[in-house]
């Protein structure tokens, strides 16, 4: 294994954490243009979404399934 | 894509390289072909550049891992600091682009002014109406303001208000906003015209409607002041979301507000019907019924009601039969005086002061003092019951009663001497006195904790 990278189940869901923010950011805006709601009233799914994932993060055994 | 990647770095992404490159190509189209407009294309499409990079990332990773080669876990600041800056400058093109340049708006209150206002005369415009017309107010942004008239002549006027960052910018968005009134007989519709007054945030009016006193009006708004009064027929306002004044109108009101500051209603001929969410209600002289269902937060104030009232939200039940005199309530504490029965409230935890009541009374409450006092004679029943707080009572000493008091844990004083007699149990204590049961009115007070206290005032004249 190189030395930045582990492909630990912890670690797995800590590294898509960012591009599935990244993703669901340009998804509430697109509703936010195209959609009816607004990215005033959809942008907890970010937090919610923030959260679970650490809390995913969290529950994975660090040395697991490698 | 991430196949390419030549040098060991953490920073192993091909995404913010290929976002610069592309950035390049769009700036030299635009200054080798100025008419293809690449900004429309980018305020228009600019979300799915994220949901591109995100997906990016994760293919990037996917690979990364396949081939053990090392890659940095997370975005790095710099890349979320891109991501940001994206998310501003496309929104704001986006808005831009759409045609009313100005305010970017970020949540309910939180306001980011970016531009100036500009105030436009709206051209006025008169319709004859027919006798009990039909007017339909909808989806107008702003301060609007409806009163009645003798006239057959319904008239509209009022200022339309454009945030802009010039003068053009503003005078475009008049051009391409404004208000639509449509006739079809007895019904009349105004209406936010195409893609304007409705949907965007930085057009709004205020509006001055007079229209004959016997018209039946109906208002559909979102944000702005709503104020009517002088009408005979019925009024009915739905969705609204921002203070809604009410006076002197005939016929019946039914008001259906989501998150309004407050709702004043004053001198109504006939029911009123008030649901949903806000925060103060103020109703003052309504001859017809009251029914009120919902959450108001702040302060509530009831006067002068001639008919029967119920108010029903998720902690509180009440209902009565009349008010010459005021109610005022709060999330903590109720008070009323004068008011007539039947009274029934049911809450979970206010403090209720009731004073100069007549008929019967019934209580019962979770967590909160009782105190009543004065009520007219004859005494009718009183019923009142708390699991946690004091009851006190205070009857006029020729008041004619049977008594049944009783505490689980706390002490009981009685101001009526050799009447009523009192029995302590460790810490419960137990009362009842009177005229037999039966007799008098009767008097029922409960607490599960808390004292009860039985008052004596002077002498009272029955009425």
């Amino acid at each position: 294994m190189a030395a930045y990278f582990c492909g630990c189940a912890r670690c797995t869901a800590g590294a898509i954490t960012g591009p599935l923010m990244l993703i669901t950011l340009g998804g509430l805006f697109a509703i936010d243009q195209f959609g009816r709601y607004r990215f005033h009233q959809t942008w907890p799914v970010l937090l919610i979404l923030y959260g679970l994932m650490r809390a995913v993060a969290y529950m994975m055994p660090s040395h697991g399934d490698g | 894509m991430a196949t390419s990647n030549p040098a060991p770095a953490r920073r192993g992404s091909l995404v913010a390289p290929l976002m610069l490159l592309g950035l390049g190509v769009l700036f030299l189209i635009t200054n080798l072909r100025p008419e293809i407009s690449v900004w429309r294309l980018f305020a228009q499409y600019w979300p799915f550049l994220l949901i591109f990079w995100g997906a990016a990332r994760l293919v990037e990773y996917t690979i990364a891992r396949a081939a053990s080669r090392p890659i940095a876990r997370t975005l790095t600041g710099g890349e979320i600091l891109l991501a940001v800056a994206i998310c501003l400058v496309g929104h704001v093109m986006f808005v831009a682009q759409r045609g009313d340049w100005g305010v970017w708006r970020f949540g309910d209150r939180g306001v980011e002014i970016l531009g100036e206002s500009y105030d436009f005369p709206l051209p006025p415009s008169n319709i004859e109406l027919p006798a009990r017309s039909e007017v339909a107010i909808e989806n107008l942004q702003g301060t609007i303001r409806v009163s009645g008239t003798d006239s057959r002549t319904m008239r509209i006027a009022g200022r339309k208000y454009i945030r802009a960052f010039d003068r053009a910018g503003a005078e475009q968005a008049d051009k391409a906003s404004g208000i639509s009134v449509r006739k079809d007989g007895g019904r009349v519709q105004v209406q936010a015209g195409q893609g304007s007054l409705s949907g965007s945030r930085h057009i709004s009016c205020e509006l001055e409607i007079t229209v004959p006193r016997d018209s039946i009006l109906r208002l559909e708004g979102r944000n702005g002041d709503i104020e009517i009064r002088d009408m005979t027929a019925s009024v009915d306002v739905t969705g609204a979301n921002s203070p809604v004044r009410l006076s002197n109108i005939g016929g019946n009101v039914r008001v259906e507000v989501r998150r309004s500051e407050t709702v004043q209603a004053e001198q109504l001929g006939s029911n009123i019907e008030v649901t949903g969410r806000g925060r103060d209600l103020d109703l003052t002289k309504i001859a017809g019924t009251v029914t009120i269902n919902g959450d108001f937060s702040g302060n509530i104030r009831l006067a002068e009601l001639a008919r029967p009232a119920r108010y029903t939200s998720s902690v509180t039940d009440l209902s009565f039969q009349k008010l010459p005199g005021k109610l005022e309530m709060d999330l903590g504490v109720l008070y009323a005086v004068n008011i007539i029965g039947p009274l029934k409230i049911q809450t979970r935890s206010k403090d209720v002061r009731l004073e100069n009541f007549s008929k019967d009374v019934d209580i019962s409450s979770r967590r909160g003092d009782i105190d009543l006092r004065d009520p007219t004679l004859p005494l009718a029943s009183i019923h009142a019951e708390t699991q946690n707080g004091d009851v006190s009572v205070a009857l006029p000493s020729n008041a004619v009663f049977s008594l049944q008091a009783e505490t689980a844990h706390g002490q009981i004083v009685n101001q009526f001497g050799a009447a009523v007699r009192v029995e302590e149990h460790g810490r419960s204590a137990q009362a009842h006195g009177g005229v037999a049961r039966g007799e008098g009115a009767e008097i029922r007070l409960r607490t599960g904790r808390g004292s009860i206290t039985l008052a004596k005032t002077g002498d009272v004249q029955a009425l």
